[in-house]
């Protein structure tokens, strides 16, 4: 019986725990301690996850046990188990972090019980196989970054989270109006029910209109090329913490809902393919161009977080098996990379008690292990062999290769040396320039040494196994992709009591 | 019926893109409700009009004649709850902005993204 409902359990756990967190208000170091634990509980289940999909391919339930078109369907697949795996993971490390991370008057605006809801939302919204319920999660999401990013209440803060708030409701509306459209058109909103719907219709206006009106959508979520300008205007404002979970998971949201729509409902429109290709180019170029002539820390690495995205959906546009693996698994070592980086960006403002790249500087005499902290994450997004932005590069230049499309190999090398000309940058400036300064002893306990630097480790280390070792998340990613471009299996187990 | 309504709809959401595009933060905020309305509307339409009957279902049929649709109903009374909630939140963003910004205005908010003059060393 708890099998059948295993789905459900990452969204049980996290929203629990943000119950406790509202009950204990006023005890910061209950929530801090339910938090953790939650994510902590999180990850078990979703390794158990993990386990139960690569015996039973996918997990299915039907929720009050109404059946499949009818009900609503958590559907967890390979893909979606990844998806779980890594919120879990990166929840943890963030919770863990943010203990030292936060002041009183972060937590005192209700930064725990918040982040407890965007985590019930990312796992909803990673777990579910319809369509309504997809929109209400990202409501959830959203709802729950709001509060993120506003709590702490500094003017930059509301100047950022203004131009968040607007762009992210108006992106989650249009959403709402493909889903509506979808509804009206198919008569269902079950993902596989819709997908097997759209198969069998003749393509016609409508149907091109409203997946236009989904890509749209969530292209805003995922910061595509002429719809990314909230990200880099926001991400820069909130505490650390805040901004390292939104580069971490929020983006990446978009970016799975992307892949899922594109490869499970609208596989073969010609048009939204010929358009992701050309955006994600663009994104690509225009992300890295943004990054060049910025001067803080946390608004570069918002601007690179951009560009990368270009290169999940120039895996997603390219399509063949090899791709989509590739796509997937820069999704997966990108997410631990933009982690790890934000969250070092974080320690090395509180060692340098300053933002701007040009007050900071003989981090590399001062504090050698800083430096390397910052270095190997920073390699990697950067592709640099044998990281493992490179062996996500490697395969998706060779995906690209086979499918002759010379200008997207052209592009992505050409961001890939900008990137690495930029880490460049920040290299010479804040860690080898060395002005003979004494920098203000940082103030910081024991305590809060380990709480910010455990977690950074931990995702480092992550990132060293993928590289030394991509051979096994590589046949993952195969397994992920090979599910992902047989639609047909999903669809027959979801809707095997009706046909 | 249908017909008007789909009239009307293309109407509502061309008044909330002309607000959404205004750059005082209170006609957004208008625009931003006046489309969420504006979208329940259009799943009420596409929930297909004309029955009337509450979906009562006596006890032993197999099939309902004459209801109306129920799915519609719950969708649009899930999304008017959580408009609610965002809506509210946004209108105190807003106020809480407008007190510590002194503006209404997004093209004077300059704190996140200041101008590139105002960059130069003193």
């Amino acid at each position: 019986m708890i099998t059948n409902y295993l789905p459900a359990l990452p969204i049980i756990i996290m929203l629990l725990a943000s119950i406790v967190a509202f009950i204990c208000w006023h005890f910061y170091r209950i929530q801090k301690l339910a938090t953790v634990l939650a994510c902590a509980i999180l990850l078990c289940v979703s390794l158990l996850l993990l386990y139960e999909v690569s015996r039973h391919q996918i997990l299915i339930a039907y929720i009050s046990d109404w059946q499949a078109p009818f009900g609503i369907t958590l559907v967890v697949d390979k893909f979606s188990a990844m998806m779980l795996l890594l919120t879990a993971i990166v929840g943890l490390c963030v919770a863990i972090y943010s203990c030292a991370d936060l002041n009183h008057q972060h937590i005192a605006s209700g930064f725990y019980p918040s982040f407890c809801i965007l985590l019930v939302g990312l796992c909803g919204a990673f777990a579910t196989g319809d369509f309504f319920n997809l929109y209400v999660w990202f409501e959830v999401t959203v709802i729950g970054s709001f509060v993120l990013m506003s709590c702490g209440g500094r003017k930059i803060q509301l100047d950022g989270t203004v131009r968040y708030v607007v762009i992210n409701l108006l992106a989650t509306l249009i959403l709402l109006t493909a889903i509506a459209l979808i509804y009206g058109v198919t008569g269902t909103l079950n993902m596989a029910d819709v997908a097997r719907d759209i198969a069998n219709m003749p393509s016609n206006g409508l149907i091109t209109a409203i997946s236009l009106l989904l890509v749209l959508a969530l292209a805003v979520k995922a910061a595509l090329f002429p719809l990314f300008f909230w990200l880099p205007a926001s991400y820069h404002t909130p505490s650390f913490s805040a901004s390292a979970i939104f580069a971490g998971l929020l983006s990446k949201l978009g970016v799975y809902a992307l892949i899922r729509v594109c490869t499970l409902v609208f596989a073969y429109n010609t048009l939204i393919h010929n358009m992701l290709w050309v955006l994600g180019l663009l994104t690509l170029i225009i992300g890295i161009l943004g990054a060049i002539n910025q001067s803080n820390l946390r608004r570069i690495l918002s601007f690179t977080l951009i560009s990368h995205i270009g290169y999940m959906i120039v895996g997603l546009v390219i399509g063949t098996p090899l791709a989509i693996a590739a796509a997937v698994f820069y999704l997966f070592q990108h997410v631990l990379v933009k982690v790890s980086l934000f969250m070092t960006a974080g320690i090395i403002e509180r060692y340098a008690a300053h933002h701007r790249l040009r007050k900071i500087s003989a981090l590399y005499r001062l504090h050698p292990w800083l430096a390397i902290l910052f270095l190997i994450p920073a390699l990697a997004l950067a592709g640099f062999p044998p990281s493992s932005g490179f062996w996500a590069k490697v395969m998706l230049i060779m995906a690209a290769a086979r499918q002759n499309a010379s200008i997207t190999i052209i592009v992505m090398l050409f961001v890939s040396l900008l990137t690495l000309y930029i880490i460049k940058k920040i290299w010479l400036q804040i860690f080898l320039r060395d002005q003979q300064k004494q920098l203000p002893k940082p103030a910081l306990s024991q305590q809060d040494k380990l709480l910010l630097f455990i977690p950074t480790i931990i995702l480092l280390v992550l990132i060293v196994i993928i590289s030394l070792d991509p051979v096994l998340l590589f046949n993952f990613t195969r397994m992920i992709s090979e599910q992902l471009l047989h639609p047909q299996q999903y669809i027959n187990l979801v809707l095997r009591g009706i046909s | 019926m249908e017909t008007l309504l789909c009239w009307g709809l293309g109407l509502l959401f061309g008044i909330s893109v002309y607000l959404l595009l205004n750059r005082n933060l209170v006609r957004v905020l208008f625009g931003i409700t006046l489309i969420s309305t504006t979208i329940n509307l259009l799943i009420f339409t596409l929930g297909r009009l004309g029955e009337k009957n509450p979906a009562f279902v006596p006890e032993h049929a197999t099939k309902a004649i004459g209801v109306a649709n129920a799915l519609p109903q719950a969708l649009i009374l899930t999304a008017i709850v959580i408009g609610f909630g965002v809506f509210t939140f946004s209108l105190i963003l807003i106020t809480k902005a407008w007190q510590e910004l002194g503006t209404m205005n997004v093209d004077n908010m300059l704190k996140a993204e200041p101008r590139p003059q105002e960059n130069k060393p003193q």
